[in-house]
């Protein structure tokens, strides 16, 4: 018997190689961020922007005491910062829900039947051009100046990215798996739910990732022009107040929480399917 | 090997599974029609290991997609324990040239699955495909998911897929080693004949392989070249496992390159 290179030696390599890995991707994030932060500061001084480009160090401290709900200055803009964010996520996350119910099995079912999809794709295509924002008017007209005209243009905006990466992984299936499920017994619903939805995954896992990013863009604009609440509302207050430190400061917080959002939904999803039965995740 | 001889149990009189009666078929490609079987007649006893050899496109799978319920032919007749083939079914299981796993389930979730399709309960399944994945040799690998198998051991757990399915009146190969290297491809078929010794099932096996379809065998219908009927039967009558450089192994590849040749000349 041979130990070379024996299981917990070969262990000890990939750890080691994630290490550094892990560590030289950190460092160049770092230098990254710390570029555009130099970059930022050094505009805002060297031509004394405070007003409208308020340097780095000033925003963040902003972001801090505003989550810490101890800032210095009046807070302008009613309930705190954590009940806007909170509006806003679930505003956001209903919408793409509602899409993701309707845009999944749409696209199973266009991407495995002819007669659906003759049915289906000219509507579809038809809807697709018209941007998401530009259903805010009809939506405000529908539904007032409501959670439910913000819920309603995310969901219509979100619903075709999952919708077209959904299709197209149900028409890519490998067509011998489809005829295996048949030949084993796998018929209608059970064929789409045990078979093609699986098979699906990788694709509708893409769809999701672009529709949750698009959510959280359109909620931000849906509720600058729609909304009495949610960060989208605060942007639009601090600028009418003119503090470009608070418009800042809620810019970043839509991008830590879209970053956030984005890791713990789909990542989660990702682990607990492709990430167990495919290669290389 | 120390394992005793066996070959098929065979009856005389034992009962017909499939019946292919007279079929003609053609289809319709842009060039015009194109024959692929005609006055094509094989009936296949119960427990025989069925080599069906042909060229390329003699029709030989179009042949073995009918039986799988998923073409049909243009005229005569094709029945499974006298009963007309209406579409797929659990009375047939397949082995494709691919293994044609499901890559989000493990191997013996793969194997189990026509099972739970066909109505088993749970406990039932998990004792069933334990044992199929022991005849293949497969048992360490049940947890794992066909990307973590070896090209062999996803055909094999194809096999015992196929295996599983005690309902099925036959199991349908459609030439599954024939993407495989022959080192492993010899590998497969002692995986296949030993399967076969352990749990005998009436096979339809089709290949253009003659020493695969010698080495597997209880016989072999030869097909001529397109349009494909049954040229000419031949019994395999050596015991298994079998030895491939056997005299006898050669003059059978001898005498079936003989005849596939005179058929080859006469079309």
């Amino acid at each position: 018997m041979t130990t070379a290179l024996n299981a917990e030696t070969l262990a000890a390599y990939t750890r080691a190689r994630q290490i550094r890995e892990r560590r030289r991707k950190i460092i160049r994030a770092a230098i990254g961020i710390a570029g555009l932060l130099g970059v930022w500061q050094a505009m805002s001084v060297y031509y004394d922007l405070d007003l409208i480009l308020p340097p780095p160090t000033a925003v963040i401290s902003d972001v801090i005491d505003t989550l810490l709900l101890r800032r210095p200055d009046p807070w302008l803009y009613g309930p705190s910062i954590y009940q806007h964010l909170l509006a806003s996520f679930l505003r956001a996350l209903t919408g793409f829900a509602l899409a993701a119910a309707l845009a999944i099995p749409t696209g199973l079912l266009v991407g495995r039947s002819t007669a659906v999809r003759e049915f289906l794709e000219p509507v579809i295509r038809l809807l697709y051009p018209i941007p998401g924002i530009a259903w805010i008017p009809l939506a405000i007209l529908w539904f007032g100046l409501t959670d439910k005209a913000v819920v309603f243009v995310v969901f219509i905006a979100e619903f075709f990215a999952m919708f077209f990466n959904t299709e197209a992984g149900a028409r890519s299936i490998n067509p011998v798996i489809i005829v295996a499920a048949r030949c084993y017994g796998a018929r209608g619903f059970t064929l789409v739910w045990r078979v093609i939805l699986p098979a699906s995954i990788p694709h509708i896992i893409t769809g999701m990732r672009i529709a949750l990013g698009g959510a959280w863009r359109m909620i931000v604009a849906a509720e600058m022009l729609a909304a009495k609440m949610g960060v989208g509302f605060v942007l639009m207050q601090a600028r009418y107040q003119f503090r470009a430190a608070d418009l800042m400061m809620a810019m970043i917080l839509i991008s830590v929480v879209g970053f956030g959002t984005e890791k713990l939904i789909v990542r989660t999803l990702e682990r607990r399917t492709i990430g167990k039965w495919e290669v290389n995740r | 090997m120390g394992a005793s001889a066996a070959t098929a149990p065979r009856e005389t009189s034992a009962r017909i599974v499939i019946q292919a009666h007279e079929i003609n078929h053609a289809y319709e490609a842009s060039t015009g029609w194109s024959t692929a079987l005609a006055h094509f007649n094989l009936e296949i006893p119960e427990g025989e290991f069925l080599c069906v050899l042909g060229p390329s496109g003699c029709g030989k799978s179009s042949f073995l997609r009918m039986l799988a319920g998923l073409m049909f032919p243009l005229e005569g007749s094709l029945l499974v324990h006298g009963e007309k083939i209406i579409g797929p079914g659990l009375d047939r299981a397949i082995v494709f040239q691919e293994a044609a796993l499901f890559p989000w389930l493990t191997a013996a979730q793969n194997v189990g699955f026509g099972l739970e399709m066909a109505g088993w309960k749970k406990p039932q399944v998990r004792e069933r495909v334990e044992h199929v994945l022991d005849i293949v040799g497969l048992s360490a690998a049940a947890g794992k998911f066909p990307y973590q198998l070896s090209g062999g051991m996803k055909h094999r757990v194809a096999i015992a897929r196929a295996w599983a399915m005690t309902d099925a009146a036959v199991l349908l190969m459609d030439e599954p080693f024939s993407a495989i290297d022959a080192i492993n491809r010899a590998g497969l078929q002692e995986h296949l004949v030993r399967t076969w010794l352990a749990e005998p099932r009436t096979v339809v096996y089709v290949t253009h392989d003659i020493e695969e379809a010698i080495y597997l065998a209880d016989r072999i219908a030869i097909m001529t070249p397109s349009p494909g009927r049954v040229g000419a039967e031949i019994r395999i009558d050596l015991p298994r496992p079998r030895d491939r450089n056997s005299a006898a192994m050669a003059a059978l590849k001898e005498e079936i390159t003989a005849k596939m040749n005179e058929m080859e000349r006469r079309a």
